[in-house]
């Protein structure tokens, strides 16, 4: 610091010594285009796995995006949720009801394209989002997230209450989605790739893989640009943030709606990967999961909540394939410790040991990592 | 330009008034200081100005415009920086992006543009990073755009303070203890800092600092808080020869000392 | 009558919410953190007591089931503190995951059956006043009203009492002069515990079957009486258990009126009333409003 104030006068430029930014604008330049090929192999995928393989990536990419949404709220935003559960459903039961059959059996639907009615239902959990904008403006972190339980269990009352458009305890089936007589998630018209005939689970994973990539761009923008340097400050100063000029209730409404779409996206793909939807995966569980996602991979890491929703996803899934393999572990309903108990066991230890001992979760430790090689 | 006015200022926290029936005027281009003991009620003032409180009684105006009900980013938008004594920086961010967020209000683009990633959101980005930069070497930041803002030293971080509060291209800066901390050539060049920001960015300053010296120095005009009413306003001459001054920076009974040593004796037991 | 019934039972289920309400804001003014974990910590202590009742009598029960509940209670504490952070929304996940712990544990032990107390008052019920109450209920709000009052009493009345509302109103202050913040902690946390296990044996009694494995989310009950009573204010917790607990038993009660709001709607009115309260007043009814501090 030998500089003085005066000869830092405008009009008399420094010369330019900037080899930082330059060569991380490089760095950034070769990640970007390493991301970019590692989308290959993942796109080779469905010509190697079958369906009951491909299903645990598909709902752990349609949870990732979920994921994404709540890490941007909860990690750059400062609020916490713990409604996204809700949020994923208005975007499945939105899109089960606007594609379904009206002459379906027992079950109301509008009989729309089905294209349309996932553009609708992700419309109408952003708007469930920003009805709720009174109480995401006003209240913040904490006191946000015990006030959203709200949602969750209201939510759960009505998908079991409104039968006719939810089917009740039952639940209700979800319609293919298709584009122009072609089927996205089911299997018309015969498809074959390579020799492979490719099913509704193949196409889906094309479909899933798109959407994730998209949410992936998308967010990071968020982050890096105006919305999200005005949602950092309003976590970690709000005071500050409003001096800046950051309209900070209007933030924080916004961040909460602009969440919730990404739940509502979760939700649609995770429907078509079901093909029939029950309130019982709605629930408080389901939105701790996403928190849990969201902590592992670090809080406001967009890659972080990727890696965490796909491996959150994926280990019940995995550990209950391999039940069999794995001396320990009790049949599912036995009684014993079994794949799912395991899993919750994990889960919550992690979500403890993470906030213990590295609250950057995997993001943070990656980039330790990174530094070190 | 536009000139802060406020008028009969009262602002009450249960009991205690913590400003009574404040007036003064801050002259554009001027750099005026708001002196005062500790507790004086100089930083509820400041948050009055900001709409951080809203005062009980009273107004404020700047330029034609009546802004006392309004909030901070309302008069933030209004062209009224502000830096803070605590430094209120995001300590994880960089320097860079702790800078960009005061571009707030001079730019547009909001989740959709930006999460469509749109040519103009990125020409803005640029725009505004370059005049950023600028702004940060002008304040003696030098080169240190990508450190995270809580790795920085002290006084860089005060730096950043306020190189932040600059990049919102402010007319009024309000200035709470920029130098407070920091060793005595440091606090200098601060103060050199502050004169330029008036004369040569033609920004007005209200300025809050303890360190008599450098207000005596720098300042076109003064104004003295105790236990929250105005004591004097005047220039820094006229100011140091007001007995109200010399008594409330002295306790009840006027020393034989000058009252700027004196007033610079505080601060150190102050400080220490 | 039916009106005087159901008000009346409706206040003594509310006193036992009062009590989950109660420690949420104990912990809360203790360390600002809201115990997630409250629940599982409230079927802990259940579930001790349900254990020992048949062998040591419901008495020494009870007494080892709110001592399980207050340890650990101060279990889950010795956790947040161990964290690095004061970030409260961290620490209030972190409660979370000890939640998810503690309740796949509760789960498993518990399975299907239901968990009782073997409590004295059985299944019998008392006339009063032209209504009949269980003589459970009438046991639950007479513990519950000495319980709260004697909180009250040191709460306010008490050096210990002093300290502790010290600590929660400016931590920083509170230390400088003395107090020593950990055992702060841990005291308002251990109250907290055992405050909820009580509740939790009232629960389990009579008019209700018992506990099953998702007691847990009962306690969940008491977080719209916080959020309605304001979730600093230990006045407001009493006051916003009393009113769920109305709204739950009036709504219930008249459920074959209600019925166009759907099966099991009493569970779900306390959450809409919060949001009502929520838009009316965000600091709820008696708590205090947040000063942004700059």
């Amino acid at each position: 610091m030998s500089e003085t104030a005066t000869d830092l006068l405008p009009g008399e430029p420094k010369p330019a010594r900037r080899p930082v930014l330059n060569t991380s604008g490089r760095v950034e330049r070769l990640r970007k285009i390493a991301l970019w090929l590692s989308l290959l192999p993942l796109a080779a995928v469905p010509l190697y796995l079958d369906g009951s393989w491909l299903i645990i990536g598909i709902l752990g990419m349609a949870t990732a995006i979920g994921a994404i949404g709540l890490t941007l709220l909860v990690g750059t935003a400062g609020q916490l949720s713990l409604a996204h559960s809700f949020f994923v459903a208005v975007g499945a039961y939105a899109y089960a009801y606007a594609a379904g059959d009206p002459a379906g059996g027992g079950v109301e639907g509008l009989g729309l394209p089905s294209a349309l009615a996932a553009l609708i239902a992700i419309v109408a959990s952003g708007l469930a989002g920003l009805l709720f904008s009174p109480v995401s403006a006003r209240l913040k972190g904490v006191y946000l997230g015990v006030a959203s339980l709200a949602l969750v269990f209201i939510g759960d009352h009505v998908l079991k209450n409104a039968t006719p458009v939810t089917g009740g305890y039952n639940g209700r089936e979800v319609a293919p989605l298709s584009v122009g007589g072609f089927e996205l998630s089911g299997g018309s018209p015969d498809l074959w790739v390579l020799g492979v005939p490719y099913g509704g689970r193949e196409r889906l994973w094309y479909l899933a893989l798109a959407v994730l990539v998209l949410a992936v761009v998308a967010a990071s923008r968020i982050a890096r640009n105006r919305p999200g340097r005005a949602l950092q400050l309003m976590r970690d100063n709000p005071a500050a943030a409003g001096s800046m000029g950051v309209p900070v209730q209007r933030y924080k409404a916004a961040v909460f709606t602009y969440s919730s779409v990404f739940a509502g996206t979760a939700g649609v793909l995770t429907a078509l990967a079901f093909e029939f939807i029950v309130p019982q995966y709605f629930t408080l569980e389901l939105s701790i999961s996403y928190l849990t996602m969201t902590i592992i991979g670090g809080l406001g890491s967009v890659a972080g909540a990727v890696a965490g929703g796909l491996f959150v996803t994926a280990l019940p899934l995995l550990l209950e394939r391999f039940t069999g393999s794995l001396g320990f572990l009790a049949a599912p309903g036995s009684g014993g410790l079994d794949a799912a108990m395991l899993s919750r066991f994990a889960f919550g230890a992690l979500l403890v040991l993470v906030l213990i001992c590295e609250p950057g979760g995997l993001a943070v430790l990656s980039r330790r990592l990174r530094r070190r090689s | 330009m536009n000139v802060l006015r406020l008028q009969r200022i009262s602002l009450r926290f249960g009991g205690v008034r913590a400003l009574d029936d404040l007036s003064f005027t801050v002259e554009p281009g001027t750099v005026h200081a708001l002196i005062g003991p500790n507790g004086a009620g100089k930083s509820s003032c400041f948050n009055v100005i900001s709409g951080h409180y809203h005062p009980d009684d009273g107004s404020v105006s700047f330029g034609d415009e009546d802004i006392t009900q309004l909030s901070p980013h309302q008069i933030a938008r209004r062209g009224v920086g502000r830096a803070f004594q605590n430094i209120a920086l995001s300590a994880h961010e960089t320097v860079l992006d702790n800078l960009m967020v005061a571009r707030h209000r001079l730019t547009r683009s909001g989740f959709v543009a930006t999460s469509l990633g749109l040519p103009r959101v990125r020409h803005e980005e640029r725009r505004h990073r370059e005049r950023v930069m600028e702004i940060a070497r002008f304040v003696g930041l030098g080169e240190k755009f990508d450190r995270p803002a809580g790795a920085l030293a002290y006084g860089d971080r005060k730096r950043v303070e306020l190189a932040r509060a600059l990049s919102s291209e402010p007319e009024l800066l309000l200035l709470d203890e920029p130098a407070a901390g920091m060793p005595t050539h440091e606090k200098w060049e601060i103060a050199h800092l502050v004169v330029s920001v008036r004369d040569a960015l033609g920004i007005s300053v209200l300025l809050v600092e303890h360190d008599m010296p450098m207000v005596m120095a720098i300042a076109d005009r003064v104004t003295v808080l105790d236990f929250g009413r105005r004591i004097a306003d005047g220039t820094p001459t006229e100011v140091q020869r007001s007995p109200e001054v010399i008594a409330a920076y002295l306790g009840s009974s006027p020393g034989p000392e000058e009252p700027e040593n004196a007033a610079a004796r505080r601060t150190r037991s102050e400080t220490s | 009558m039916k009106a005087l019934q159901l008000l009346l039972l409706g206040l003594s289920l509310g006193s036992i919410y009062s009590l989950i309400a109660l420690g949420f804001v104990a912990i809360y003014k203790g360390t600002k953190v809201i115990n997630m974990a409250h629940g599982s910590i409230l079927l802990t202590g259940a579930y001790v007591v349900a254990m020992l009742s048949p062998h040591v009598g419901f008495l020494a029960a009870a007494a080892a089931g709110v001592v399980a509940a207050a340890v650990g209670a101060i279990v889950v504490e010795r956790l947040v503190s161990a964290a690095r952070t004061t970030d409260h929304l961290v620490l209030t996940t972190l409660t979370i995951g000890v939640d998810v712990l503690l309740a796949t544990e509760l789960t498993h032990r518990i399975g299907s059956s239901v968990l009782t107390m073997g409590d004295p008052w059985k299944d019998r019920q008392t006339e009063i006043m032209g209504t009949v109450l269980p003589q459970a209920r009438i046991g639950a709000t007479a513990v519950s009203v000495l319980i709260i009052a004697a909180f009250f009493l040191v709460f306010h009345k008490t050096n210990f009492g002093v300290r502790m509302r010290a600590s929660a109103d400016d931590p920083r202050t509170a230390a400088l002069m003395g107090i020593d913040q950990r055992r702060v902690a841990l005291a308002s946390w251990a109250i907290g515990g055992g405050l909820a296990c009580v509740a939790g044996i009232f629960l389990a009694a009579f008019p209700n079957p018992g506990l099953d494995q998702t007691a847990g989310l009962i306690a969940l009950n008491a977080i719209p009486a916080i959020i309605i009573g304001g979730l600093d204010s230990t006045e407001g917790a009493v006051l916003g258990g009393l009113i769920v607990g109305v709204t739950q038993t009036l709504v219930d009660g008249n459920a074959s009126s209600l019925h166009f709001l759907g099966e099991g709607f009493g569970t779900v009115a306390p959450y809409v009333v919060m949001l009502l309260v929520l838009l009316w007043r965000p600091s709820g009814l008696l708590g205090s409003k947040e000063l942004n501090r700059v």
